[in-house]
């Protein structure tokens, strides 16, 4: 890659550098600023190249994908802290996800480990702000008696969800008392994704303002999975009702995309090549 | 003046033709990625003027500036959860079309487009316009809430462009901080 660099065009000597460093000093600054003030998740740092599986329904609209998963997990408990919580769906990204720092709990005493799942489930209810964007996501975190835990509001206990398509609006809600209620929330960093502060768990989900689009509209009033029969996620979108999931399909394009690659990291380098070979000539 | 204008034109037309594929959900990322440097590739290609040099010193410049950068994201992480995006492919693809748009976006960047934007307004207007469109282009995919974020890093790579005296720098340090997303 250092063969890639460019020579000096843009200033000079001393003055380039001396913009250079104080570009630096104001970037480290905005970064750090950034980092303290903005949303509590974000991309891991600034960019990267993440596959988007597309979004399985649980009651699927036409020409959607079904088959959403599901995770549970238990985690021993040592000492009076909770450990640290992290679960998601096996969707990249996750279209539902739990994370907790070690201690972000209020253990009753004797609690010796934690269960928690994170499960796609039929919709009880439309809510009265919006419309449902995806599905309805039951989080559940208990001790070994089954017995539910809460957060404490100040541990940053978060639900992060994913919905499908572009959302550019959408607020996490939470299912109390039969109703839908908003919880505080921020775009967590990648498309579609929202994460919300949680200390009490439940059914959670995404509702975007205004009526559903079609293609939710047409798969379920709620925009979601209102529609779907009361069962098991697992029973609940038939292989003859959506296409093949997209993870299916990824894995047996690998050798593909391998040789894409080789072939683009050759073509990069021949254009390099070419680039500079060119430039000398000229010179 | 049309040079600038050109470059930029060719790098908001990849972007917006990077978008439109991700929302088409019509292919999987790391096709789309290497799509989407090849194009940039060829906007840096087309906007090219001028010779490379090596410099052994921009290796140890964008190494520093990259690990800088990690170890700001290992700071933030230390501080609130983090969302799980380690994707499930095999590494070598991932990092290869990583390693391609992390370069590619560097060398229309902080290669030619710094250079052409220099040349008419300055340094300094080069490097505000430059990071405000590296912040800018990634709203497509992850929102406007990244942009404080992304300027800063457009500004610290550019600071790297310059100190450094070439695009290598800020393009293994780009790379760098991209390819640590695999294991953070």
């Amino acid at each position: 890659m250092a063969v890639i660099a460019a020579r000096e065009t843009s200033g000079s000597g001393e003055v380039a550098v001396r913009a250079g460093v104080s570009s630096l000093l104001v970037g480290l600054f905005v970064i750090a600023l950034a980092q303290a003030t903005g949303p509590a998740m974000r991309p891991p740092l600034y960019d990267g190249v993440f596959p988007v599986d597309a979004y399985k329904w649980l009651s699927p609209p036409p020409g959607e994908h079904g088959d959403p998963t599901s995770d549970m997990a238990t985690v021993q408990v040592k000492g009076e802290r909770s450990p640290l919580l992290a679960i998601g769906t096996k969707e990249l990204p996750p279209q539902a996800q739990l994370f907790g720092p070690p201690g972000a709990l209020v253990l009753p005493s004797g609690t010796t480990e934690i269960r928690m799942s994170v499960a796609p489930i039929p919709a009880a209810s439309s809510p009265t702000d919006g419309h449902i964007e995806g599905n309805v996501y039951r989080i559940t975190v208990a001790d070994q008696n089954g017995q539910p835990l809460a957060a404490q509001a100040s541990a940053l206990v978060s639900v992060v969800l994913r919905g499908p398509g572009n959302l550019a609006e959408a607020t996490v809600e939470r299912f109390v008392n039969g109703s839908w209620q908003p919880l505080k929330t921020t775009p967590a960093g990648i498309g579609s994704t929202f994460i919300a502060v949680v200390t009490d768990f439940g059914d959670f989900t995404l509702v975007a303002p205004g009526a559903a689009p079609s293609y939710a509209a047409s798969g379920s009033p709620a925009g979601g999975s209102a529609s779907a029969p009361a069962s098991s996620p697992s029973q609940s979108p038939g292989p003859e009702a959506s296409p093949p999931p997209a993870s299916a399909t990824a894995g047996d394009r690998t050798p593909l995309i391998v040789g894409l690659a080789v072939g683009a990291g050759l073509l990069a380098g021949a254009a390099v090549w070419f680039v500079t070979g060119r430039a000398r000539n000229r010179g | 003046m049309l040079r600038p204008v050109l470059l930029t034109a060719g790098l908001l037309l990849a972007v917006a033709v990077r978008w439109v594929a991700v929302a088409s959900d019509a292919r999987d990322g790391v096709e789309i990625g290497l799509a989407f440097g090849i194009a940039l590739l060829g906007v840096a290609f087309v906007g090219s003027q001028r010779v490379a040099l090596t410099r052994t010193s921009s290796v140890a410049i964008g190494v520093a500036g990259g690990g800088v950068l990690v170890g700001l994201a290992l700071l933030a992480r230390a501080t609130g959860p983090v969302i799980a995006l380690r994707p499930a492919l095999d590494f070598l693809p991932w990092a290869l079309a990583t390693i391609l748009v992390a370069t590619a976006e560097e060398l229309v960047l902080r290669g030619v487009l710094l250079d052409a934007l220099a040349r008419v307004g300055g340094v300094t207007m080069a490097v505000v316009l430059t990071s405000v469109l590296f912040a800018l282009i990634h709203v497509p995919l992850y929102g406007w809430h990244v942009v404080p974020l992304d300027l800063g890093v457009g500004l610290w790579l550019a600071g790297l462009r310059l100190v450094s005296g070439g695009v290598a720098a800020p393009a293994i340090a780009h790379t760098l901080a991209d390819l640590a997303t695999w294991w953070l």
